[in-house]
């Protein structure tokens, strides 16, 4: 709450310290320095805050800290460094060692094994899977005609079935038919070929 | 309005944003002396942290030198979202924090601690007078402390003796600075009352 013009003592002595410090606002600032102004009673409690911040830093103990770096220090350097820092000297060793050679090598390095996991059966199988869909949407409009009808005819077969059933008559009996199964999703999505007219 | 930090002894560090950043980066790439100068610049606010937590001087350093130790483990992680000082206060307080939790469940009884607090009084031939009063006042000042919770003493020794604001107290003791704020109140209005005859002096 902000004081009035005409604050009352219990009104500004929750915030009397808190003026001490810098640390109110500034309209609240003003309020309690207008108050202190008129308020005798209000003035002696703030010297009380004061004089017993005095007081606390004249009996604070400042500490013999002599030898305190050097035994942190000591202590740090028993430790094993972090493995980032490890990591790290080592990498420089080697480029010490062997020069820009060694960052060229790991360049290389990765290159290879990029390579080598673009070219597993799971990469092929990913661009093979790309290019049926390709050939599918390219197909001339006849051949799309005649994929239509099987499928249509398929479906019709199937109707009254289990959706699993419908897939795999689908996939059996027509191969341009794509079929793609998400089973954690639920969800699953069928590419039938353009009917022409 | 006097800056707590005018005359605090243990001062914010200063410190050029660019050369911090620098220090930082070696220090992620495994460079211990990179991050012994930062140990240098912050080891006072950070045993600051967690003396304002534990309130004990043997335990405060041992848990600075380990807040030190686990922000040289996580340095890679800190990404300057905040302030690399308000990062390792965090810490601080959290191992702070932490010890003082275990601390709980296991209290023990330190014959150390008896030891310094024997140090601490003057002794009754070498001491001036005034040397004596001082040393009082300050018994005085620790007891009234001990008085308060661990929240409300960590908040008004991080405000008055560390100069942390509101934000970064909020920050390191992960409250809300509507918590800060009433928190510093209790403390002051709590001091005031037991130390009026000191502060009259």
């Amino acid at each position: 709450m902000v004081p009035g013009p005409m604050a009352q003592c219990d009104d500004i002595a929750p915030l009397l310290g808190t003026f001490e410090d810098g640390e109110l606002p500034p309209h609240e600032m003003q309020a309690v320095a207008r108050h202190l102004a008129s308020c005798t009673n209000c003035e002696a409690v703030l010297a009380g805050y004061s004089s017993v911040g005095q007081m606390l830093r004249d009996a604070a103990l400042a500490p013999a800290l002599d030898g305190f770096a050097m035994g942190v220090q000591a202590r740090i350097e028993q430790m094993r460094p972090p493995l980032r820092v490890r990591a790290g000297r080592w990498f420089e060793t080697q480029r010490e060692r062997f020069g820009n050679g060694v960052a060229m090598a790991f360049a290389m390095a990765a290159a290879a094994i990029l390579t080598v996991v673009i070219t597993t059966p799971f990469a092929r199988n990913m661009i093979g899977a790309g290019n049926h869909v390709t050939q599918i949407a390219v197909r001339d409009a006849r051949s799309l005609a005649r994929a239509t009808a099987k499928s249509s005819s398929a479906i019709a077969s199937a109707a009254g079935g289990e959706p699993s059933t419908i897939i795999s008559k689908l996939e059996t009996s027509n191969p341009d038919v794509a079929v793609w199964s998400e089973p954690s999703q639920d969800t699953t999505v069928i590419w039938l070929p353009d009917q022409q007219p | 309005m006097p800056d707590p930090r005018a005359s605090n002894p243990l001062q914010k560090p200063s410190r050029q944003d660019g050369d911090e950043a620098e220090l930082i980066e070696r220090a992620k790439t495994g460079d211990t002396r990179a991050f012994g100068i930062l140990v240098e610049r912050y080891q006072r606010r950070v045993f600051g942290v967690a003396m304002a937590v534990v309130h004990n001087q043997e335990d405060a350093l041992e848990l600075a030198q380990e807040t030190f130790v686990r922000a040289y483990q996580n340095v890679g992680k800190f990404e300057s979202r905040s302030s690399f000082s308000t990062w390792l206060y965090r810490i601080a307080a959290n191992i702070a924090i932490d010890f003082r939790r275990s601390e709980r469940r296991h209290p023990t009884m330190r014959g150390e601690e008896a030891e310094t607090e024997i140090q601490r009084l003057p002794s009754k031939l070498g001491d001036s007078f005034k040397e004596a009063q001082r040393s009082e006042m300050a018994q005085r000042i620790r007891d009234a402390l001990e008085q308060l919770t661990p929240e409300h003493r960590a908040a008004i020794l991080l405000r008055e003796v560390e100069g942390l604001s509101y934000d970064e107290i909020s920050d390191v003791l992960q409250c809300p600075r509507g918590t800060v704020m009433s928190r510093l109140h209790y403390a002051r209005n709590h001091l005031r009352q037991i130390l009026k005859d000191l502060a009259e002096d």
